[in-house]
């Protein structure tokens, strides 16, 4: 039973330890930091592609929302 | 299934043993005000060697700063007037870009004209040592102890750090 106990904490640790989970540090994000991670690269391209959706459709607004960001509004 | 075993506590085990690897893999804290500053060298780009061994004595501001890192780059050029008005109080400058891409760096270092010692730490190696919590992150040293530590400078920032090296200086 011993052997066991040490067998399934082992492998609980390794699982916790080879994890795909990783810390990425601050010096580590500059790949984050690239245009092409940004969730909107090209904001004028954004605003082209909207204007012809608008002009088809005959409505505009609705796009965005307002707030910070933060998920408090 | 029962998960105890006579008085051994199955749970409370694999509870104390998940918390153990955790911390032990988190285990790296930043560097903190009052502590002994982590000694280092660094090379800059025409390949001389920034040694905080060497400037011990003074008080020295080492920044961490990256190409990539928004207020980094508005930091860069104010160092630059701190250099001029205190290096000959007595504050040593340096700078350390932890930018992968050296080349990337040295663009910006092509406009902001460093007066300070910029040294390179592509591989995060002086990063880890100070574990540095955010970008940019600047320490304050005197004596080999870390006096103060700045972290996401806001507005304002500049006058805040001034004073404290004034008061560091004079001191």
């Amino acid at each position: 039973m011993k052997a066991k106990i040490i067998l399934f904490s082992i492998t609980m640790i390794a699982i916790c330890s080879f994890s795909g989970c990783t810390k990425v540090t601050p010096w580590q994000k500059g790949n984050l930091a690239k245009p092409h991670m940004a969730f909107d690269p090209d904001p004028l391209d954004r605003k082209f592609t909207q204007h012809i959706y608008d002009s088809k459709e005959g409505v505009s607004g609705g796009a965005s929302l307002a707030g910070s960001g933060c998920g408090c509004n | 299934m029962s998960l105890h075993i006579g008085t051994f506590n199955m749970k409370k085990f694999i509870f104390t043993s998940l918390v153990a690897s955790f911390l032990v893999l988190n285990n790296a804290s930043a560097v903190e005000q009052g502590e002994k500053a982590p000694l280092f060298q660094a090379r800059t780009s025409t390949g001389k060697i920034v040694d905080l061994q060497r400037n011990k004595s003074k008080v020295i501001l080492i920044d961490f700063w990256a190409s990539w890192c928004a207020p980094c780059r508005k930091t860069l050029p104010w160092l630059n007037e701190l250099h001029k008005n205190l290096h000959t109080k007595g504050l040593e400058i340096i700078t350390l870009s932890v930018d992968r891409e050296k080349k990337d760096a040295e663009k910006l270092l092509e406009n902001v004209k460093p007066l300070y010692s910029v040294g390179f730490d592509q591989d995060g190696t002086i990063a880890s040592l100070y574990n540095i919590p955010s970008m940019p992150s600047s320490y304050l040293i005197k004596d080999g102890k870390v006096i103060s530590v700045f972290h996401n400078f806001g507005d304002g920032f500049e006058k805040k750090i001034e004073e404290t090296i004034l008061k560091e200086l004079n001191s």
